[in-house]
This record gives C-alpha cells, sequence and structure tokens, in this order.
C-alpha cells in the first residue's frame, strides 16, 4: 500500500473522526453508535457525529440518557450478541462511571469465558485538557487503563492516524478505549478516503533524527515537534516516535531509535515506555531516560490558557502551548493603555474560529459592545462586539483563515 | 388418597418445576458438603432456598433466551440448562468447567444454553442484559432476557441507569429481583426506606409486581407473562421474587444477623418440601416417581463431581490464552 496511490483529501481531526465513523457504519450493518447527545440535530457536544444519524438512521445512532455505566454495559451486551458497538463517553472524565463495565467486565469477558463470549466494543472518548472546564473536565485518563489485561488504548494525534486507527479500532476483535484530544481537533491533514486502516501497535515516526529520541502521544506530538524543531537551532537532531497506541506498544520501533540516538526523551503518563528500555538494558549505554510528563496537580479552570491547544496542519501545526499561561485570557492587558481583540472561545470544546472579516474599518473609533467582526465555528457563526471602547488597530489577520482560541486578532487604543 | 390442592400449571411443567429445583438443591449440597469435609476448596455462595425462581424461569424460557445472573446463581445456571459437569467445573477450577476452570464459581458462561454472563460485581450485570436485548430487537429476533440480582443490588446506580434504559427503549428485559431479605449481610430494612422493592418499577413507569418466589407455579405464571409481553414489543417487566436464603452470603457465614426464629420459620417452609407435598397432594404425582427425580438429580450431581475431578486444572500457560483474541500478546505490557 502506497500512500500515493490512495484518494486523500485534507480535513481536520473533527472531520476525520467524522469520516471514520461514516466510513464504518457504511461498511458493516452490525456496527452502530451509542452516547450521549449523538444525534442529529445535536450531533455531538463537538459536532463530530453530525450527519450521522440523518444518514445511517437513529436504530444506528442511538441516544442514550446521561448514564455512562449503562451507555458501556449496553454495548457489552450487544458485542456479546455479535454486534459491534462504537460508544461514546462524552468527556474522558465521565469515563470513572463507566470503568466497572469496562474492567470487570469488557476486558475479562473473553478470558472469564475461555473465549465464549467477548466484548469487542470500542469506547470512544476525548480529553478535554486546555478547554478551561476545570478539574473534572480536563483529565488525560489513559495511564489507568493501559494497566488493564484485556484492553487495548489508542490514542492518536493527526488525521490520518485518527481515521485509520478508528476504523482499525472498531473491527478489532478486544475492547478498545480509542482517546481523542479536543485541543487538536483543528489540526488539518491530509486523508486518505474511504476503509484504509493503521494496524494497532505501530508507532510513527513524525520527525527522524539521529542525536535524541522523544517518545511521545496525542498533544505531546506537536509540543515534541516544536521542541526538535527549537532543538534544531541548537544544533541537535531530534527524533520524535508518535507511539499512536498505548496497549499494544510498539516496542520494537522505540528500542530501534533509542539505539540509534541514545538519550530519550519520553512525552507521557505512566511508566510503561520506560519499563520497555529499561528492561532492555539501554539506559547505561550512552544517555539517561527523562520523563517529561503534567504536574501531580489538579487542573484550574475557567481560564484557558492555550496550553496545549493546536490549530495549523500535521506538518506545520501552530499550538498555543504556555505563551498565554501567566495571562489571564479576558481580553486585558493592563500594562499598556490597549484591550487586546482576541478569538473567543464560544463554545465548551472550541479549539479555533474561521475568522471572516472585519465589520469596522482599521483605526475607526469603536464603542464598547459594537460588533468588529464576523467569526465562524463548527457550531456557530457570529459577530463579535468590541471589548472596550476606542480606536480599532487590526493585526496581522487574514479572512477565512482558521485563528485558535485566544488568538489577537487586532487591540483598541482606550483613551 | 384425598386431593387437597390442584396444579395451576400443566402436569409436564410441574414436573419441570419439581425436577428443575431438587437438580439445584442437589449441586448446592454436594458442593457444601465437598467444602465442609475438605474434600475440596472452593467458595460458593449458597442459593439453598431460592429454588423455585429459577425452576420457574427456566421452565418458562427457551433454551436460546439469555440470562444474566450474579455470583449467588448456580440455582440460576441449573435452571437455564447449563450441564451441572460445566457448573461444578467451574467451582471447582478444573478442566470440565464452563469456562476450562478459568471463570470460578462468580463468572459461569455458557452462550448455547444462553447464560451469558455471571457477575461478581452488584448490579453490574442490569446493563449488560439491557445491552442483550439490544442485541436482540437489532437482530430482529424475539428472544428475551432475564436478569438476576437481588435486593441488595437495587441500590446501585448501574441497577437505576439499566432499568431507566431497558424502560425508555422498551427492550424485552425481565428483571427478577431475587429478594432474600439481606443485602449480604444487611437487613433490607437498614437499606432501603421502601418495604417492597417493586414499587423500584414504578419510577421508570415498568410494568412491576411481587410474587411469592418460593412457590413456583406462582412464579411461573408470573415470569410466562413477562416472557409473552417481551416477545410481542410490550417492553419490560419487574419481577420481586420474595425468598429466603438458608446458608448466608457465602459458605461459612454463620448468618448471625439473622434472628433464629426468623431463620427456622424459613426453613420450616422450604420450597422445595412445601412442593413435594402439594405435588402429592394434589394426587398428580406419587411418592415413589418424585423418589426417582431426586435419584436420578444425586447420581447426576455424583457423575457430575468424578467427571470433574478427572478433567484436571488448567495450565499457567492457560492464563495468558483468552487475553486478546488470537492469544497474541505481541505489545501487550507483561
Amino acid at each position: 500500500m502506497t500512500a500515493q496511490l490512495l484518494d486523500t483529501k485534507k480535513m481536520s481531526n473533527r472531520e476525520a473522526i467524522s469520516l471514520a465513523l461514516d466510513v464504518a457504519l457504511s461498511a458493516d450493518p452490525r456496527v452502530f453508535m451509542i452516547g450521549e447527545d449523538l444525534a442529529d440535530p445535536a450531533g455531538g457536544v463537538s459536532g463530530l457525529t453530525k450527519g450521522l444519524s440523518t444518514k445511517h438512521g437513529l436504530d444506528r445512532v442511538l441516544d442514550t440518557p446521561i448514564s455512562e455505566a449503562a451507555i458501556i454495559g449496553a454495548a457489552i451486551g450487544a458485542a456479546m450478541e455479535g454486534m459491534i458497538p462504537v460508544a461514546e463517553i462524552m468527556i474522558m472524565d465521565f469515563i470513572t462511571i463507566a470503568t466497572d463495565q469496562m474492567i470487570n467486565h469488557a476486558a475479562k469477558a473473553r478470558f472469564m469465558s475461555n473465549g465464549r463470549t467477548t466484548a469487542p466494543i470500542t469506547i470512544r472518548t476525548s480529553t478535554f485538557a486546555g478547554l478551561g472546564s476545570g478539574a473534572t473536565h480536563s483529565q488525560s485518563l489513559e495511564a489507568w487503563f493501559m494497566h488493564i489485561p484485556g484492553l487495548k488504548v489508542v490514542m492518536p494525534s493527526t488525521p490520518a492516524d485518527l481515521k485509520g486507527l478508528l476504523l482499525e479500532s472498531i473491527f478489532d476483535p478486544d475492547p478498545v478505549l480509542f482517546i481523542e484530544t479536543s485541543a487538536l481537533h483543528a489540526i488539518k491533514g491530509e486523508v486518505p478516503l474511504g476503509d484504509v486502516r493503521i494496524p494497532l501497535g505501530v508507532a510513527d515516526i513524525k520527525r527522524p533524527g539521529n542525536d535524541v529520541t522523544i517518545i511521545t502521544y496525542g498533544a505531546g506530538v506537536f509540543r515534541a515537534l516544536d521542541a526538535a524543531a527549537a532543538l534544531e537551532v541548537d544544533g541537535i537532531d531530534a527524533e520524535v516516535i508518535d507511539l499512536r497506541t498505548l496497549v499494544p506498544l510498539d516496542r520494537d520501533a522505540i528500542l530501534a531509535s533509542v539505539r540509534r540516538t541514545g538519550p530519550c526523551r519520553r512525552h507521557a503518563h505512566g511508566h510503561r515506555v520506560r519499563r520497555a528500555r529499561s528492561r532492555d538494558r539501554l539506559d547505561h549505554q550512552r544517555g539517561a531516560v527523562q520523563r517529561v510528563e503534567g504536574a501531580r496537580r489538579a487542573t484550574r479552570g475557567a481560564v484557558p490558557t492555550q496550553s496545549g491547544l493546536c490549530a495549523g496542519t500535521a506538518d506545520a501545526p501552530l499550538c498555543g502551548h504556555d505563551r498565554r499561561s501567566s495571562q489571564a485570557n479576558d481580553g486585558v492587558h493592563t500594562m499598556s493603555n490597549t484591550v487586546s481583540v482576541q478569538v473567543p472561545k464560544l463554545t465548551m470544546a472550541a479549539v479555533e474560529a474561521v475568522f471572516l472579516g472585519w465589520l469596522v474599518e482599521d483605526g475607526a473609533q469603536v464603542t464598547a459592545q459594537q460588533p468588529i467582526y464576523t467569526v465562524a465555528t463548527d457550531k456557530v457563526e457570529v459577530e463579535v462586539e468590541s471589548p472596550a471602547a476606542g480606536i480599532l488597530r487590526h493585526g496581522d489577520v487574514e479572512e477565512d483563515e482558521d485563528y485558535l482560541v485566544g488568538h489577537e486578532l487586532g487591540v483598541i487604543e482606550i483613551d | 388418597m384425598t386431593v387437597t390442592e390442584t396444579l395451576a400449571v400443566s402436569r409436564d411443567v410441574a414436573r419441570t418445576l419439581y425436577t428443575n429445583m431438587v437438580r439445584e438443591c442437589a449441586v448446592d449440597e454436594r458442593l457444601r458438603r465437598g467444602i465442609a469435609s475438605g474434600e475440596f476448596m472452593t467458595v460458593i455462595w449458597p442459593s439453598r432456598g431460592q429454588e423455585a425462581i429459577p425452576a420457574a424461569v427456566g421452565a418458562a424460557l427457551r433454551q436460546d433466551d439469555r440470562m444474566v445472573t450474579t455470583y449467588r446463581g448456580l440455582h440460576d445456571s441449573i435452571g437455564k440448562g447449563v450441564p451441572m459437569t460445566e457448573i461444578i467445573g467451574e467451582v471447582l477450577g478444573r478442566r470440565a468447567g464452563a469456562s476450562g476452570g478459568k471463570g470460578g464459581t462468580m463468572h459461569i458462561t455458557d452462550p448455547e444454553h444462553g447464560l451469558m454472563l455471571t457477575t461478581g460485581i452488584v448490579g453490574a450485570g442490569v446493563p449488560i442484559a439491557v445491552g442483550l436485548a439490544l442485541g436482540a430487537r437489532q437482530q430482529k429476533s424475539d428472544r428475551v432476557v432475564v436478569v438476576n440480582f437481588g435486593d441488595g443490588a437495587t441500590n446501585t446506580g448501574s441497577f437505576h441507569e439499566g432499568m431507566n434504559l431497558a424502560a425508555v427503549w422498551n427492550l424485552p428485559v425481565i428483571f427478577i429481583c431475587q429478594n432474600n431479605l439481606y443485602a449480604e449481610m444487611t437487613p433490607i430494612a437498614a437499606t432501603m426506606k421502601i418495604d417492597e422493592v417493586w414499587k423500584r418499577a414504578l419510577g421508570y413507569d415498568m410494568v412491576g409486581f411481587r410474587v411469592d418466589g418460593n412457590d413456583p407455579e406462582a412464579m411461573y405464571v408470573a415470569v410466562a407473562e413477562a416472557v409473552e409481553r417481551g416477545r410481542n414489543g410490550g417492553g419490560p417487566t419487574f419481577i420481586e421474587a420474595l425468598t429466603f436464603r438458608f446458608n448466608g452470603h457465602y459458605f461459612g457465614d454463620k448468618s448471625a444477623y439473622i434472628p433464629a426464629e426468623e431463620m427456622a420459620e424459613a426453613i420450616e417452609n422450604d420450597p422445595i418440601v412445601k412442593y413435594r407435598t402439594k405435588l402429592i397432594g394434589t394426587g398428580e404425582f406419587t411418592e415413589a416417581e418424585l423418589d426417582e427425580i431426586d435419584a436420578a438429580a444425586a447420581a447426576e450431581v455424583d457423575e457430575a463431581v468424578k467427571t470433574v475431578m478427572a478433567s484436571g486444572v488448567p495450565d499457567a500457560s492457560d492464563l495468558d490464552k483468552d487475553l486478546f483474541d488470537g492469544d497474541n500478546l505481541k505489545g501487550i505490557p507483561a
């Protein structure tokens, strides 16, 4: 299979996930979706399932009560009967309510019955880390599930990987936890169309290098690519490995890379990766293994920091990182006489918006609450009001371009 | 002899009910005897006293109808038609068991006889039963799903989530609460405000009622009606089957929390003894015919134990099997 021969289309992570679901529903009548708010007109909390119930029917895209244990339990029961359920847990933090079903039932069915029953469900969920919803809507809990025998854990980062691995997960004979990253939903890239799958347990080198290996996954991929670019300035050639699936883990790819590069820097949660390396006694050869990971803290809420939000393309991502982490994102610059005009966070899961154009000329006097420009997200199109009275100064922005939530479009010079 | 009672079911059904009860009891008693004497070591959650419920369920269901039960479910498995060898083999962790000895007492599975899941997690079987019923609907089958649980399970979130989903989707699930009045070791009055568990169904606008779970004929009539409803698209039913548990939460539990007079009265009303007396009282059955059923059950259990003990235990290597499809552990953390 060569990528060049496939029909591809440029799309976002959001569109790639939606396409994978559409392809799976079309490919096999046993496939169905079950979860909260999936059906039209809601089309999912992040708009990922928009259009699917209209196209495939309400008996294929099932809206449930807010009952996470029942969602996963019902998926398990249907899977035991030979159906292929794709369950959605809206936000990863809510998976805590469904863990009994996942850990004690889905993961154990095949073993406890000696193969007489299986529960090959796919559980799609998304971490909302970085979207400002606080400590119970921001967690990345994948490391927990890596420790459960019988569960597979997949956490891709790019549109092509999301689509290929979601299709593979849906038709995989074992239960798979498929974790999406909402902060990456705006990332765009070329995606093969049709039922093109990527096998589980195969890592992908997102940037080849010779001096150091950075092993990562999910949102960490784009931070690692950024870090690699920074290292390049210092003459260090870093290799970035995107694990893509955490269970099964591509130990061969990790070991092959670190045999070449020696030092290893890991950007992840949990201990499995380091153990894989330690067991092979590579640590002492050329350099130490280092972990770069989230602090052992709860996540604060209300103040979106842009941390981890990414737009742009998979090849050339535009990521917010920690640029604004020390600065309240309420539009007010206290150090000067200007107020920042920033892309508003119009929905809970919003990462980016399309700037549709200014309603007011550069240099014009505006009043507070006067509409000054228009933006669109997947959910809404709105005219945005000025955050203050003063002179509007347009920033270096272009119409019909995507900008991250919090991106400065211009400023208001106040009197 | 004088006919003192009449059958509420056909003679054939009555015979099945009695046979099921006796077979359920024979397995439970044989296992308790074997554990007590040191013949084998295992853990069971005895079902003695609750036999009438699965006897009726088994008689009212088709083989392809599904069942989900719990760790106190040996009687349910027998009633559903799971072979004794597979049940005892699993309880004793031997290869002859339904899962080759890897599941244990708490996890007996026999899809060929419709037993899709035995769960050790209180309440957790309820949402899975709803999924089995969803599968039946999606596959355009008229099979129904029975889910067994105790009074204690009705205090879990999973139970309520599953009840609500079955009701709102009008699925063919028959919820059977085997109310033995004690949630593990705590009396029901200390765990719920309502005095009758079936009232939980009212909150879901689901058909619900209480039955004497120690009367196999009343139980059969109730289950048959629920099965009919489920098969014909009439939706779920909640049956509270009032019963009692003679041997504690687990084998070895002395039931110190059950007043002696309450236990004595329950044993006085042993459902098997009562039903045997009734059957003879109707004039439809003779002592000799019922003795024959008793003897056949005892012989069946003895034969099953022999087969099980001769079948050996699973190897350590079996523990790596059936974890993932095709036993493929590449990339799986050790």
